[in-house]
């Protein structure tokens, strides 16, 4: 019975996919290209230890895709937001949104690329100064970047998307102070100001991780119904993987700083390849009794970013890893050449 | 045999111009030996419930009435030396911060070692490595440890040696609240795979409290929901969370997300918001969210019922026994 | 009332200090209606002590010493309050930049706060007053001139740990610029422990216009409480009044001020506020 039920889901699944991955391909526009982006820190009081936060991250984003980002703490997926919006300055590697370079763009005006690349913070509680009303902090956002002649188009722009995401009655909200609000409110307000710049891309960073579980799924629902309906492009970051799964196209596992994994989302979470995404997936749990979880047993807590093992950055917690696996760097490939990328040698004869 | 009984316990916060209900008439037995998953959003209350029990709360901000029977004596009512000596030693906590009680200027040997000595000031030190040894040993760390600064430890170590540290005196009840909330789900579910070894072998009763009902549903035998310093419905997680009685555990259990079954498409959200808790209200707290809500819902408060001597519920319209997917 | 009492024993300092200097700005506004005398006439009661004419008695010249307290009130009350708020002005402005900018303007504006801090002020003003003369306005400038640091120092912190905050990060990235956001948030988030400091500023505010008073650089053409004490220092053993009401009057309006400042930073630091209050 389960069985059958989730095959047949994986089925839709797989059509919606495959619908979504043609409709993308027809407009195919990529709006984010990320090559080789590394980020370094140097420690305060030990300057010789490099902590290497991004270590060579590729990919690229298409206009209106999920991209989801999962991963253990220290992984560098948030240090991966902030540096792909600019809000801190990659050591090394490029970035581009819409084939601009991010570094032209933030030089020549700052407004546009705030424009193109927005963020959602993880802490709603903390997103908003509470001094300041809910609807000043909006119709500051677009009259910050000259949407709307007068404060009255203004103000009416704030209060029929505060409508539109069923934060009712827009005027109570419209009034309302940051601190009277629920952390799912304050989210989606969050959510709502980034969206009124209409960006290209808007980065989700842990959104919903503060949230309590029974509100959850309508900040997420939310996301991704203004996303579809602007056709704009999320990178959703998170250490939650059914969540993750929930919103994104496609998925890329990091670890230390690299991406170990990248596909689409059904083919990385219903058949992964790297070792590490096997023990990240297998370790989930359900909320249902009935499915006992089997983890893949891993040894020990990732290292810390500053002393990253040789070879495969896995090898010193995999079950398979070899003598190779811990002297050989290991490189992004595509094995089944359908765009699932692993890093890792032995990918194919673990399955 | 039940080792703590809950008896109608209340604690509520003292504002200067308002009271916060955060238990609110919990009654709850806990078995000899068996493992309770206490779950609830932010604001049911459920790591108060603990906190009242153990009276670690500020006695100036907070008030707790009722009664709280371990083994037969109550905690509430009971004198601070009596309770001293339970604390800690029959029933301990590991709180989610608990990595930071470490002083960072002593080793770990240090510090355990003292807190060692303040319950057994004669022990000899060769006495006291040997028992630290095995102590670290339950759960998995070499005795190097011992030798080691709190800074020189990995976060999922410091949790270990704070769960070695609260077994130091072979309590009966271990409470873990929210302890492995912080580390990442392969540490997470290494540590509970342990503590459910340790149990065996200690006859520990363990008292789980977490908003994360998969921990709930893999690592306990019975659950207890909270909702607005309520309990709601209580029983094994085989019945709870597979036939859900109360509105709320439904709910609750719909919108957690998985990717075994409705990855996609029915995660649902609740509406609405939880009622203040500084009002005051009648009936049911879930009333204004649950869409099996009547006027008897707002008026009276549920009282209990029964499915069998493990299982009971506070509603006055359950569901009927259908699976999670009943709709909503 | 109930609310009143409630509120008095919540915050008795702050209630407390409030009072008195409610009392102080009161005189100073009525002073013209309070005083018996014009402060400024002499009379042919010279050196009286205190009695049914003169309360507070004169001094040499016959002036009422009372008079002089109630008027002098003014000028201890615009210096203390002037210079204060221009030590509040400078300190916050330099302290939020330096904080939430960091880096070079951090490093640039931290090491001028250091100088300012080492510079014995009161030396500084000595030579400023004795160069340039000495006169209401100029006295509160130069007070206000170098009593900045302790704010500056506070600021900077307060901005330090806003920085961080995700409000400021989101209106960074929403695009709004970082003078606008120093403005909006930094300052006006991290301002309290100033109001607090300020309040306490004022009294040593005027102490110091009394210490220059007393040293003969205050202005000589406006009566004020450290002149007033300067004037009696020749007479302690035959006229203590001249010099005793003053000092009165001093510790009176510092107490004053050191309660409120007090108070408010019991209720506006939530760190003590937990720990007085739970």
């Amino acid at each position: 019975m389960k069985a059958d039920k989730m095959q047949s889901f994986a089925q839709d699944m797989a059509a919606e996919q495959i619908e979504k991955a043609q409709e993308i391909r027809k407009s195919d526009k990529t709006i984010l290209q990320v090559t080789s982006l590394k980020k370094h820190y140097r420690q305060k009081n030990k300057r010789n230890v490099l902590v290497r936060s991004l270590d060579g991250v590729n990919f690229e984003l298409k206009k209106g895709e999920c991209l989801g980002i999962i991963g253990e703490s220290g992984c560098g997926k948030s240090t991966l937001g902030r540096v792909l919006i600019g809000l801190e300055e990659a050591t090394a590697g490029e970035i581009l949104i819409d084939w601009e370079d991010i570094n032209d763009l933030k030089k020549k005006n700052r407004k546009e690329l705030r424009r193109k690349a927005q963020m959602v913070f993880q802490n709603p509680f903390d997103t908003f100064d509470n001094r300041i009303r809910i609807g000043d902090i909006l119709t500051s956002t677009l009259k910050l970047h000259d949407i709307g002649k007068t404060s009255k188009t203004r103000k009416q722009i704030v209060l029929d998307s505060l409508k539109q995401v069923g934060l009712l009655p827009e005027e109570d909200f419209f009034k309302r102070y940051p601190n009277e609000l629920s952390g799912g409110q304050l989210q989606r307000i969050s959510i709502l100001r980034s969206m009124l710049l209409k960006p290209e891309f808007i980065v989700a960073d842990e959104p919903v991780s503060m949230l309590d579980v029974s509100v959850r799924a309508e900040v997420i629902h939310m996301l991704r119904r203004m996303a579809e309906q602007e056709n704009t492009a999320v990178v959703f970051i998170s250490h939650d993987i059914a969540t993750t799964r929930y919103i994104a196209d496609r998925i890329a596992v990091m670890y230390l700083g690299k991406i170990m994994e990248m596909g689409t989302a059904n083919e990385v979470i219903t058949s992964p390849m790297h070792p590490y995404t096997k023990a990240l997936i297998s370790n989930c749990g359900d909320a249902d009794p009935r499915h006992k979880m089997e983890p893949l047993k891993v040894k020990g807590e990732p290292p810390s970013p500053m002393n990253i093992p040789e070879g495969c950055s896995f090898s010193d917690r995999c079950p398979y890893a070899t003598d190779r696996c811990r002297s050989e760097e290991q490189t992004l490939h595509d094995f089944k050449e359908d765009g699932h990328l692993v890093r890792c040698r032995f990918a194919l004869q673990h399955n | 045999m039940s080792i703590l009984e809950i008896k109608d316990l209340s604690v509520s916060y003292l504002g200067d111009d308002y009271k916060v209900r955060a238990v609110d008439h919990v009654s709850l037995n806990i078995e000899e030996g068996e493992s309770l998953g206490i779950v609830g959003e932010s604001g049911s209350g459920k790591s108060t419930l603990m906190l009242g029990i153990l009276r670690l709360l500020n006695e100036r901000t907070s008030k707790t009435e009722g009664e709280a029977l371990f083994r037969g004596n109550d905690l509430i009512s009971m004198n601070k030396k009596e309770l001293a000596k339970v604390r800690w030693s029959e029933i301990s906590v590991v709180f989610q911060k608990a990595m930071n009680v470490f002083s960072p200027v002593h080793t770990i040997e240090t510090f355990l070692s003292d807190i060692y000595k303040v319950h057994r000031p004669n022990a000899k030190r060769q006495e006291i490595r040997k028992e630290l040894t095995d102590l670290l040993a339950m759960v998995n760390l070499p005795k190097q440890v011992l030798r080691m600064y709190p800074h020189e430890l990995s976060g999922g170590m410091l949790q270990r040696t704070s769960i070695a540290m609260s077994l130091m005196f072979r309590p009966k009840i271990l409470v873990l609240d929210e302890a492995t909330t912080a580390l990442d789900v392969i540490t997470q579910n290494q540590i509970l795979s342990e503590i459910l070894e340790i149990e065996e072998k200690l006859h520990l009763t363990r008292v789980l409290i977490t908003h994360d009902m998969s921990v709930v549903a893999n690592f306990c035998k019975k659950i207890a929901v909270f909702y607005a310093g309520r309990l709601m419905e209580v029983g094994y997680v085989e019945d709870v969370l597979v036939h859900p009685r109360h509105p709320y555990t439904r709910d609750l259990v719909k919108s957690y997300p998985t990717f075994s079954e409705d990855g996609t498409g029915t995660v649902i959200s609740i509406p609405g918001t939880m009622i203040d808790l500084k009002k005051a209200y009648t009936g049911c707290p879930y009333a204004n969210r649950c869409d099996r809500a009547t006027e008897q819902c707002r008026t009276d408060r549920p009282m209990e019922d029964q499915m069998d001597e493990h299982w009971s519920y506070y509603c006055h319209n359950p569901l009927q026994g259908g699976e999670t997917d009943e709709s909503r | 009332m109930k609310k009143v009492k409630h509120l008095i024993h919540r915050y008795p300092r702050l209630i407390f200090g409030l009072c008195m200097a409610f009392v102080l700005v009161i005189v100073a506004v009525l002073a013209p209606l309070l005083s018996p005398y014009n402060p400024y006439d002499l009379s042919d009661d010279m050196m009286v002590g205190p009695s049914a004419a003169h309360w507070f008695g004169t001094d040499k010249l016959g002036r009422d010493i009372l008079s002089m307290i109630l008027y002098g009130s003014r000028t201890s009350l615009i210096i203390g309050i002037s210079s204060a708020m221009i030590a509040a002005v400078i300190g916050t402005i330099i302290g939020a930049i330096a904080g939430y900018l960091g880096g070079k303007a951090d490093l640039i504006l931290g090491e001028i706060i250091n100088i300012f801090m080492m510079i014995p002020s009161f030396f500084l003003i000595l030579i400023i007053v004795a160069l340039f003369g000495s006169g209401l306005f100029k006295v509160m400038i130069v007070i206000g001139l170098t009593s900045w640091t302790g704010n500056a120092k506070i600021m900077r912190g307060q901005a330090l740990s806003l920085r961080s905050r995700t409000f400021v990060k989101a209106s960074e990235a929403v695009g709004e610029n970082r003078m606008k956001i120093l403005i909006k948030h930094i300052i006006p988030n991290g301002i309290f422990p100033i109001v607090s400091n300020t309040t306490m500023g004022i009294a040593s505010a005027i102490l110091m216009e009394s210490s220059l008073a007393f040293l003969g650089l205050g202005d000589p053409n406006t009566v004020s409480w450290g002149q007033l004490i300067a004037n009696g220092k020749a007479y302690l053993t035959s006229g203590w009044w001249i010099s005793f009401f003053g000092g009165i009057a001093i510790i009176y309006t510092v107490v004053a001020f050191f309660f409120i400042g007090d108070g408010l930073n019991v209720i506006l630091n939530p760190k003590i506020r937990n720990v007085t209050n739970v």
